[in-house]
């Protein structure tokens, strides 16, 4: 009954609220709204556009300002057992020394 | 389909012209719609503008001219949606401003003016817009889409991209929210009246 009731209430709206007439304003209207829209839109991607732009020259100067400073007979150059060879460091020596001795027996403590 | 599907392509393509004559066959639908879904009729062509806005904005991403309609009752419903949350908001704010006194005489005047036939209609709106405020703005609408507009659930599938079985739920406890709103509101006549 009540189901029903409804029913017949929301068929009495749909004709209470008629469709209205769209008024002489709406197509100029909506097309100031997609113009309005659409210059937002293209200030926004021009404005993307020159902090792209600005963001990669920031970083070739960057890199250029890096390549510059740079030291071509630096440490980079050389490999690491180049570098190790060249430096003749004693602690290589007595690396070498431990591992010639025997066994720990041989070993004196000081 | 109130167009054919050449032209919705040539508007996809951004011809203007297939897109004004878009939405000249659609906007009266469109705006009857929106009409029933926010109940007030000043501000139905702005809720109308912003539904054709987003389609304009959007017409690129329909992968197929077919689902055309599903597509622009997905942005009417959205829209709605919008509106009446922002709606909801104002509300309060927007009847403090307002005296009782001024209320009563805006409600005189209008009253004056309206024939039995019209004030029958406001009545039933009124009534209507009462009910559907027991439920959210979300259940409003798609109860709105499925009894007054009588957009099947395969419709409604298609627009809201959710298995029949869920609107069938969803509008079960929505259409029971609404009787018991207005068991109660006939209750309350009755009560009010003896």
């Amino acid at each position: 009954m009540k189901d029903q009731r409804l029913d017949h209430l929301f068929r009495e709206y749909h004709e209470a609220c008629e469709s209205p007439d769209p008024s002489a304003t709406f197509m100029p209207g909506l097309w100031q709204k997609i113009e309005k829209a659409q210059s937002i839109s293209l200030a926004f991607r021009r404005w993307a556009r020159s902090f792209v732009a600005a963001a990669a020259a920031v970083s070739l100067i960057g890199v250029l300002a890096i390549r510059l400073h740079h030291d071509p007979s630096g440490p980079s150059s050389i490999s690491y057992l180049e570098a190790l060879v060249a430096s003749n460091s004693p602690d290589t020596v007595e690396l070498l020394d431990a591992s010639h001795t025997e066994s720990w027996d041989d070993v004196e403590l000081l | 389909m109130l167009v054919e599907f050449e032209l919705i392509a040539r508007a996809q393509k951004g011809d203007s012209a297939a897109f004004n004559q878009i939405v000249q066959a659609y906007r009266k639908r469109i705006l009857g719609t929106i009409a029933r879904l926010i109940a007030r009729p000043d501000d139905v062509e702005d809720v109308g503008q912003e539904v054709f806005l987003r389609l304009y904005f959007s017409l690129d991403q329909l992968r197929t001219p077919e689902v055309f309609e599903p597509w622009l009752y997905r942005l009417t419903v959205n829209a709605a949606y919008d509106y009446l949350r922002k709606q909801r908001r104002r509300q309060e704010s927007r009847m403090a401003d307002l005296s009782d006194q001024q209320v009563m005489m805006a409600d005189a005047v209008a009253g004056s003016k309206l024939d039995q036939e019209e004030r029958r209609r406001k009545q039933v709106r009124e009534m209507v817009d009462s009910l559907l405020g027991a439920v959210s703005e979300e259940d409003r609408i798609l109860l709105t889409m499925k009894e007054v507009e009588g957009l099947s659930l395969k419709e409604l599938e298609k627009i809201y991209g959710v298995n029949e079985n869920a609107l069938k739920v969803r509008l079960f406890r929505a259409r029971q929210r609404v009787l018991k709103a207005l068991e109660s509101q006939s209750t309350g006549k009755t009560g009010g009246g003896e």
